[in-house]
C-alpha cells in the first residue's frame, strides 16, 4: 500500500526550559493509505497533539511531517490552510458545525474555500449528505437536529471533499451507545471504500473496530499493533 | 474574483442572520450620519435665511444737521427726479411726515399717528402687507384725498371687525376736524398685537392707532404740504447694493440742492449685520457639525466593539472555518465586509433620515427654519461611513484571521 503520512523524530516541546512540557517525544510514526487507524492514550498521552499535528493545526517544535511525500512540518498558515482544505477531513467531538449555516451550508463550506462554483459544491453535497443518510435533513440548522444528526454532517461535510484523510478527534465523546454505532458504522463503511481514517479516542470499544492501534503515553507511542 | 463574492454572500448571511443586532450596530452609524446630515442641512438652511435677512433692503438719506440749519428741504419733485433716475434698481420711493393727532368714532377718542406719506410706502419690505381694500394712488396724491389706510389691530379695536373698507373717521389734527374716508387694512403681526392687548390690560393703556394718508391731504389740516421732508427712504430692486444706490441719490439731491456743498446728504447707517452674522453662523456650522462629527466617531467606534464582540462570539466558528481551509485573508474579507456592509447600509439609512429630518424640520415652520440639503455634507457622510467600516473593521477582522484555529477550536 502507498505511503500516506511519515512522521519522523516529531517533539512538540511546549514552555521550553525548566518546566517544559514534552507533548510530543520523538514520535515516528507511518500511516498508508487505506488504513483505519485509533489512536489512544490517556489524557495528557500526547494524543490531542499529535491530533494537532497529523491535522495540519500547528506546527511541531522539531521533527519532520509528509504528508503525500510532501514536508509539511514547517509551513506557512495560508498553506497549512491550503493543506487542510485539500488533504484532511476533521470530525470533532463537539461536532463544530456552525450555527448559522444549515447542513447543506455547513457541507458546503470546504468546498466554497476550495473555490468550487455554487451548483457543483451543492451537487457535491448533496451527495455527501446522501451517504450518512440525511438527505431529508438537508435544510436543517444544527439546533434543529439531534447529536446523532449533527455528527453525521460534521462526517458529510469531512467527505464531501474528498479528502484522502478523515480525522476524528473522540468523534462519539458526545454521543449515547445507539449513535455511536451509527457513526462508527459510517466510518467503517467509508474505510471500506478506501478512506484513510484516524480515530483518536480514550475508549477501548471504538479502538477494536480499528484496523490498527496506537497508544500514546507521555508523548511516546508504546504500544502499536494490528486488531485481530 | 469569484472567490470574494463568496465571501461577500457570507457576510451578508451573516448580516441578515443577527438582523436584531446588526441593527443595533447600524444604529451608531445612522444616528451619526443622520445627525451630521440634518445639523448641515439645517445650518445652511439658517444661513441662507439670515444672509438674505439681513441684507439691506432700504436705503434712507436724511439731510445733514450740520450743514443745513432748515433741515426739512426735500420736495416732491427731489422724489420724482430720483425715481426717474434710479428706474428700475428700486421699487420706489418714500418720504413721510409724522403727524400727531386723534381719531374720533362712536366709542370715544383714540390717539392717533398718522403717518402723511406716498404711495409707494405699501413696497416697504419691512411693513406688512395690505389684507383688505386698497392703498391710494398717485391719482390720491394729486387730489389730495382724505383717505387712510390703518392697520388691522386698529380696525378691531375702532369696530371689532374687519369690515371697515370705505367708513369714514373724524381726525383732529391741530384743532381741525375733517372726515377721513378707510380704503385699506394692513396685516399686523399676531405677537405685536397680543403684546399691545397685553400692554393696554396691564397698565390701562390705549396704543396709539397708526394711519398712513397721502402726503397732499394734510392741507386739509392747514398743514404745509410738499417742501419739506428731513429724509428720503428708497426701497431697493433684488440685488442691489444700499450704498450704491445711496450715493446715486444724494447725487441726484445735489444737483438740485447746490446751496449747501457736498455734504448736505448724507446716508443714515443700516444695519450691517450681514458679515457678522455670516461668521456666527459659520463657526455654528462648524461647531454643531464638529459635535455631530464626534456622534460619528462614536458610531464608528460601536462598529468596532461590535465587531469585537462579534468576533470573541466568534472564536469557534473561526476555528472551524480555519480547520476547513480557510485561509488568513478569507477571513479578514468575510469579517471587513461585514463591517463595511453594515455601515454602509447604516450611512444610506441614516442619510436619507437627516434629510428627512431636515425636510421636517423645516416643513413644521419654527421661526422661519429653513434647511438646504448640502450635496457636501451628503458626501461627506458617505465617505465617513464606508471609512468607518473599512478602518473600525479592520483590527476585529484581522484580529479573527490571526486566532490560531486550536486556540480557536479550544473556546467552547
Amino acid at each position: 500500500m502507498e505511503e500516506l503520512i511519515q512522521i519522523k523524530d516529531m517533539y512538540k516541546i511546549y514552555n521550553p526550559g525548566q518546566d517544559e512540557v514534552r507533548a510530543l517525544d520523538g514520535v515516528d510514526l507511518i500511516i498508508c493509505e487505506g488504513e483505519y487507524v485509533a489512536i489512544i492514550g490517556q489524557s495528557g498521552s500526547g494524543k490531542s497533539t499529535l491530533m494537532n499535528m497529523l491535522g495540519c493545526l500547528d506546527v511541531p517544535t522539531s521533527g519532520e511531517y509528509y504528508l503525500h511525500r510532501q514536508n509539511v512540518a514547517q509551513l506557512k498558515d495560508n498553506e497549512l490552510a491550503h493543506i487542510r482544505n485539500k488533504e484532511i477531513g476533521f470530525i470533532f467531538q463537539g461536532f463544530n458545525l456552525i450555527a448559522n449555516l444549515d447542513a447543506m451550508g455547513n457541507v458546503e463550506l470546504p468546498l466554497t474555500y476550495r473555490g468550487i462554483g455554487k451548483s457543483t459544491r451543492q451537487k457535491i453535497a448533496r451527495q455527501a449528505l446522501y451517504t450518512v443518510g440525511l438527505e431529508k435533513r438537508m435544510s436543517h440548522r444544527p439546533s434543529e437536529m439531534s447529536g446523532g444528526q449533527q455528527q453525521r454532517v460534521a462526517v458529510a461535510r469531512a467527505i464531501a471533499a474528498k479528502p484522502p484523510v478523515i480525522l476524528a478527534d473522540e468523534p462519539t465523546g458526545n454521543l449515547d451507545t445507539k449513535t455511536t454505532k451509527e457513526i462508527m458504522t459510517i466510518l467503517k463503511e467509508l474505510n471500506d471504500a478506501g478512506r484513510t481514517i484516524i480515530v483518536i479516542t480514550h475508549d477501548d470499544e471504538i479502538a477494536e473496530q480499528a484496523d490498527r492501534v496506537i497508544r500514546l503515553q507521555d508523548g511516546k507511542i508504546m504500544e502499536d499493533y494490528t486488531n485481530q | 474574483m469569484g472567490q470574494i463574492m463568496e465571501y461577500v454572500k457570507m457576510a451578508i448571511y451573516n448580516i441578515a442572520f443577527n438582523k436584531g443586532r446588526s441593527f443595533l450596530t447600524m444604529l451608531g452609524i445612522i444616528i451619526g450620519i443622520s445627525s451630521v446630515i440634518t445639523v448641515v442641512s439645517i445650518g445652511s438652511g439658517v444661513k441662507a435665511a439670515i444672509l438674505k435677512d439681513s441684507k439691506e433692503k432700504t436705503v434712507t438719506v436724511t439731510v445733514n444737521q450740520d450743514k443745513s440749519a432748515d433741515t426739512q428741504i426735500i420736495t416732491p419733485e427731489d422724489m420724482v427726479l430720483i425715481k426717474k433716475r434710479l428706474g428700475s434698481r428700486i421699487k420706489g420711493v418714500a418720504t413721510t411726515m409724522p403727524v400727531y393727532g386723534t381719531a374720533y368714532t362712536n366709542k370715544g377718542k383714540f390717539d392717533t399717528d398718522i403717518a402723511f406719506t406716498t404711495p409707494d410706502t405699501v413696497r416697504d419690505p419691512y411693513e406688512k402687507k395690505l389684507i383688505r381694500g386698497s392703498y391710494f394712488t398717485e391719482e390720491d396724491i394729486k387730489n389730495a384725498e382724505l383717505k387712510c389706510v390703518i392697520d388691522k389691530e386698529g380696525a378691531l379695536f375702532l369696530f371689532g371687525n374687519l369690515d371697515v373698507i370705505g367708513m369714514n373717521l373724524d381726525v383732529l389734527i391741530d384743532n381741525k376736524v375733517q372726515s377721513v374716508q378707510i380704503i385699506g387694512i394692513r396685516d399686523t403681526d399676531p405677537k405685536v398685537m397680543e403684546e399691545n392687548q397685553q400692554a393696554a390690560k396691564l397698565y390701562d393703556m390705549k396704543m396709539p392707532l397708526d394711519f398712513e394718508m397721502p402726503y397732499t391731504s394734510y392741507e386739509a389740516w392747514g398743514g404745509n404740504v410738499g417742501i419739506n421732508y428731513s429724509s428720503i427712504t428708497a426701497y431697493l430692486a433684488p440685488g442691489e447694493k444700499a450704498n450704491r444706490i445711496g450715493k446715486e441719490i444724494i447725487k441726484t439731491l445735489n444737483t438740485l440742492h447746490t446751496e449747501g456743498g457736498e455734504s448736505l446728504f448724507k446716508k443714515e447707517k443700516g444695519m450691517d449685520i450681514t458679515k457678522y452674522m455670516t461668521q456666527t453662523v459659520n463657526t455654528l456650522t462648524t461647531f454643531v457639525g464638529f459635535v455631530a462629527g464626534i456622534s460619528l466617531l462614536v458610531g464608528g467606534i460601536g462598529v468596532m466593539n461590535i465587531m469585537l464582540v462579534s468576533v470573541t462570539e466568534r472564536t469557534r466558528e473561526i476555528g472551524i472555518r480555519k480547520s476547513l481551509g480557510a485561509r488568513t485573508n478569507s477571513i479578514v474579507t468575510q469579517f471587513l465586509f461585514e463591517s463595511a456592509i453594515i455601515s454602509v447600509i447604516g450611512g444610506m439609512i441614516g442619510i436619507v433620515s437627516g434629510a428627512g429630518i431636515a425636510v421636517l424640520v423645516s416643513s413644521l415652520k419654527i421661526t422661519g427654519i429653513s434647511a438646504k440639503l448640502s450635496i457636501g455634507a451628503v458626501i461627506i457622510a458617505t465617505c465617513f461611513s464606508c471609512g468607518v467600516g473599512i478602518i473600525f473593521g479592520i483590527y476585529p477582522a484581522r484580529k479573527a484571521a490571526r486566532l490560531s484555529p486550536i486556540e480557536a477550536l479550544r473556546q467552547m
